[in-house]
């Protein structure tokens, strides 16, 4: 019977989950930035019942209501508390309303991307030869070109929308992502619990998607995070240059651009908010990201 | 009589945790005089790497010593200051690793390691610092000296980088060496080279050695007296002769009873039920109390170390002690 | 070579106790096993090789035409040092591994001919204990998943989840481990109790051969103990067959019928327990033994054998021990010893044994 009489075990089962969730909460910056995210994201869910405005539609705007500055009062008895833009958009619901895009492009662009990426990475990682070779040829050729200029070559033949700005997000994101899950898939490779799956003649196909995959999510998981973040602003800036979303519906990215003009006059609140939102939302997403590095990091475990 | 070179009092290192601090090391006293080689003998989790680390300075923030005192050749090394401390470090106390590779950097050429370890210490010149590093390098061993010099870590095999930290850990003839598993990552011949050239070493330097290792093995080869560590204190102490021989402590000689050797051939390895409590968990009293076939009431207490015989060195930490074989 | 210090009576042991290992049928056989490893080479690579542009990489010959033959019931012990080639020979008779030439026998029959149903029964009955107690575990599955995955997937337990579940515990309990704590992951447990954990899961599949890849050298001493008895314990009770690979030469002899030692891919002596250990002739193998420490009372003085262990990428010429071998001449830096027999079930590679 069991020689091992006394053992100081941890009390109960411990999930691998609730091990990374117990050191995710050591850190008061990532806890902060997780507060953050979902305030933002519960702002962005409720937008329409928050906002005095709908900022996309264009019967409620009135443009003789244009760069008015904060506080100031509209002719329905309405209070711009950031002032309004150029179009007469209340800027609080630009804002609100731009947050949601941003963040439906952010995260969109990311979760599709990843699963490309992934895919193909755990495919190239664990199969090898030329297949490896073959996609991690195309991984470096992707990587090759500067993300903005494959991105403005894309919408520049799809022309302007959300979902061609998705897209085009999403081309140039996923090789980062196999790039990932590859070197992730080559070190789990050669652990010896996927050698003990090997002797124990599991198939192939199980011990790809039931041993490697969920080993590697770790590095997947943090660099998807910091991708959100700069899908985001990746999405802001190519509006900014104007080949992302319409002009009718701005993300925060539009709504910098077109304030821009307006800073040396003086009329900073047309960009500077909405600068200001974006940033906030950025870094809340870099300080969870950051955490989650750690968390997910076997090493740093006790 | 001579004052012992490295005299350990009722040392103490804690790491702080959730419920307030943890004790890794427990009131370890001992001493080691010039010349002489003590084992530090332990599992994994007994505490003794720590105590080496301890002594030289090195526990890592947020550990500390928490009590006791280290006196190297009167000095207390509790109460020097960082500086002073790196002062004694490579110069007269001077440590080497399991792994090489804590000692040597992997960017840097031998000789440019072993100049700067030199002049750290000494203000002599270049040449002359590369001079003693090369006979350094011959002394340990290492054939073709000068070649060897100009070479990178990397180019050398495991027992050679191994020699070159030893090589360097005798660059000024320190008075003690702390040794921390040296040679438990390497293969059993180099093992065998290693040990010979260590011995031939202390020998002709009249160098200190403390030599921590989980092998009683090459301890009782090497070392004039050994002490067993468990659960963060010293269980037992004495010559190896003493210790090996006629174990007092029941964990001692469960420790010698589980190793093959010591076995017939093909039978049942006398085996310790159970494993080493972690620092975190330790039981009332005896820290051995839940695997000792000896425990009874009095163990709820923490015996305190008492000697072997009226005027023995053999010391152990027990209550229901093993009967002392006679010669 | 061992001081019998607990028994008055002397060897022979449990092992040999059996009968007549000779009579008994092999379960592999290897002969002319050989591995090499050299870097995969890509496209551009091969295209330089082939217009004579780069040279063809340097190869490993991890294993060099090794023969070897475990019979039923018995425990062979395989010995060596770093670079040896044992860690590959292991992999290769546990199928993870295909050798680079060379030809397997399970149970009499080559490999090569056996269907596939065959091939398949010869490697779920043949399983490995693996060295690294951290690395050898699933760290995101829970220890029943461990455990059953395999003979689920195998069809070998038969019923539902309540079938399944005790059969686990029924498992669990034979290494040693309490089936309550099955609900726990790898990183909950000890390294001793995790190598439980990995025999627990070698065994569900009831393997007739295992073999055990240094399996209690990241182990204490103490630990290694418990872990050993219940190796030996489970031979006893299943009636299983081990290659025991391990560079612990006390280890070794504690539970091995018979040696074989390594060195550099070659086989340099093998022979019953015994004779390697009190009868050794290849010098390599006194060497070993010679270095090796065991407990004594007194200080010794260390003579060591010259030289490092030589690259596998560029090994000797001949008998690859001759640049450290005290008792080396002309024959052995020209020409490869063969391993042959110096005695009755007692070979050695050595040229020494020619000369008389």
């Amino acid at each position: 019977m069991a020689d091992v009489a006394t053992e100081a075990d941890k009390a109960g089962v411990e999930t691998p989950t609730a091990r990374v969730v117990r050191s995710f909460i050591q850190s008061y910056a990532a806890m902060m930035g997780l507060v953050v995210l979902v305030l933002v994201l519960l702002l962005a869910i409720f937008a329409p019942y928050i906002t005095p405005q709908n900022p996309y539609d264009l019967l409620q705007l009135d443009i003789m209501d244009g760069r008015l500055p904060p506080r100031s009062e509209s002719m329905t008895g309405m209070t711009y508390w950031l002032g309004t833009d150029d179009q007469g958009r209340d800027m609080y619901s630009a804002i609100l309303y731009g947050l949601r895009i941003s963040l439906l492009v952010g995260v969109s662009s990311a979760f599709f991307a990843v699963l490309v990426g992934a895919v193909l990475g755990l495919v190239a990682g664990y199969v090898g030869g030329r297949t490896e070779s073959a996609i991690m040829r195309l991984v470096d050729l992707h990587l090759a070109f500067p993300a903005i200029l494959t991105a403005l070559m894309i919408l520049a033949i799809l022309g302007k929308g959300i979902m061609n700005v998705v897209l085009a997000l999403v081309i140039v994101e996923w090789a980062t992502y196999a790039r990932t899950a590859r070197g992730a898939v080559l070190v789990e490779r050669r652990k010896e619990y996927i050698e003990a799956a090997e002797c124990l003649v599991i198939p192939r196909r199980r011990i790809l998607f039931r041993h490697l995959l969920p080993n590697c999510l770790a590095p997947l998981i943090v660099i998807g995070t910091i991708q959100v973040a700069r899908a985001i602003a990746l999405e802001a800036t190519l509006s900014f240059l104007g080949l992302g979303v319409p002009v009718t519906e701005p993300s925060l990215g539009l709504l910098i651009s077109t304030g821009y003009q307006y800073m040396l006059s003086g009329q900073y609140w047309m960009s500077f908010y909405p600068g200001i939102a974006l940033l906030v939302v950025i870094v809340a997403i870099n300080l969870v990201g950051d955490q989650l590095r750690v968390a997910l990091n076997p090493r740093s475990h006790s | 009589m001579s004052q012992a070179l490295l005299q350990v009092e009722q040392l103490s290192t804690a790491f702080p945790a959730i419920n307030g601090a943890v004790r890794v090391v427990d009131g370890v006293s001992f001493s080691v005089d010039r010349g002489m080689i003590l084992g530090l003998v332990g599992e994994s989790g007994s505490g003794k790497s720590m105590t080496g680390f301890s002594i030289i300075g090195l526990v890592e923030k947020p550990g500390r010593i928490d009590a006791g005192r280290i006196l190297f050749d009167g000095v207390d090394l509790t109460t020097l200051s960082p500086e002073e401390m790196r002062r004694l470090r490579g110069r007269r106390i001077a440590m080497i690793f399991q792994d090489p590779m804590m000692t040597l950097n992997p960017v840097l050429r031998i000789e440019t390691q072993m100049v700067e370890a030199l002049r750290a210490h000494r203000s002599i010149s270049r040449q002359e610092a590369r001079r003693l590093s090369r006979d350094a390098l011959g002394e340990v061993g290492i054939p073709s000296p000068d070649e060897r010099l100009a070479a990178y870590p990397h180019q050398f095999s495991g027992g050679m980088r191994q020699r070159v930290a030893i090589a360097i850990a005798l660059l000024h003839r320190p008075d003690l060496i702390i040794a921390d598993e040296p040679t438990t990552a390497l293969d059993v011949t180099i093992q065998g080279q290693i040990l010979a050239a260590v011995q031939k070493l202390a020998a002709e330097y009249n160098t200190a050695l403390i030599w921590i290792s989980h092998d009683l093995a090459v301890v009782s080869h090497i070392a004039d007296n050994v002490a067993v560590m468990y659960a963060g204190r010293i269980v037992e102490h004495g010559t190896v002769a003493e210790v090996v021989h006629s174990p007092r402590h029941p964990y001692t000689a469960g420790l010698l009873g589980s190793i093959p050797s010591r076995n017939r051939r093909g039978a049942r390895l006398a085996q310790i039920p159970g494993s080493m409590p972690s620092p975190h968990s330790l039981p009332v009293g005896c820290s051995f109390r839940p695997r000792c076939a000896r425990a009874d009431r009095q163990c709820e207490q923490m015996p305190a170390m008492i000697p072997s015989g009226a005027e023995s060195l053999h010391t152990y930490r027990c209550f229901n002690p093993l009967s002392q074989k006679t010669q | 070579m061992t001081t019998p210090t607990n028994d008055m009576a002397s060897p022979p042991a449990a092992g040999a106790g059996r009968q007549d290992q000779s009579v008994r049928p092999p379960l592999w056989e290897l002969r002319g096993i050989s591995r090499t490893f050299s870097n995969r080479q890509d496209v551009v690579s091969r295209l330089g090789m082939k217009l004579n542009l780069i040279k063809p990489p340097a190869k490993v010959h991890a294993l060099d035409s090794v023969n070897l033959t475990v019979r039923k019931g018995e425990v062979v012990g395989l010995v060596g040092e770093s670079g040896c080639g044992k860690s590959t020979l292991g992999r290769v008779v546990a199928g993870v591994l295909p050798p680079s030439s060379g030809e397997l026998y399970w149970h009499g029959k080559a490999l090569s001919t056996l269907s596939g149903a065959e091939r398949h029964s010869a490697r779920l009955r043949t399983q490995m204990v693996f060295q690294n107690p951290f690395a050898s575990l699933n760290p995101r599955m829970p220890v029943s998943e461990i455990v059953a995955e395999a003979p689920r997937v195998h069809g070998i337990i038969k019923g539902g989840r309540a079938a399944e579940q005790s059969y686990v515990d029924e498992q669990l309990r034979r290494a040693g481990l309490d089936p309550a704590m099955k609900g726990r992951y790898a990183h909950q447990f000890s390294g001793g109790q995790r190598q439980r954990i990995g025999i627990a899961r070698a065994l569900a599949v009831q393997p007739e051969f295992l073999i055990c890849d240094e399996a209690v050298a990241a182990l204490d001493v103490s630990i290694q103990a418990q872990i050993l008895n219940l190796f030996m314990d489970l031979r006893e009770q299943l009636d299983l067959t081990y290659l025991f690979i391990s560079h612990d030469l006390g280890v070794v002899e504690h539970v091995s019928d018979r040696v074989a030692i390594m060195y550099l891919g070659r086989i340099v002596e093998e022979a019953a327990v015994a004779d390697v250990f009190e009868r050794a002739n290849h010098p390599y193998t006194l060497a070993l033994l010679q270095e090796a420490p065991h407990i004594e009372t007194r200080k010794r003085r260390f003579s060591a054998i010259k030289g490092e262990l030589p690259s596998a990428l560029n090994p000797p010429s001949g008998c690859y021990f001759h640049p450290r071998c005290p008792h080396a001449f002309e024959r052995c830096r020209a020409e490869r010893p063969v391993l042959k027999n110096i005695a009755a079930d007692h070979k050695s590679a050595c040229h020494l044994n020619d000369r008389h």
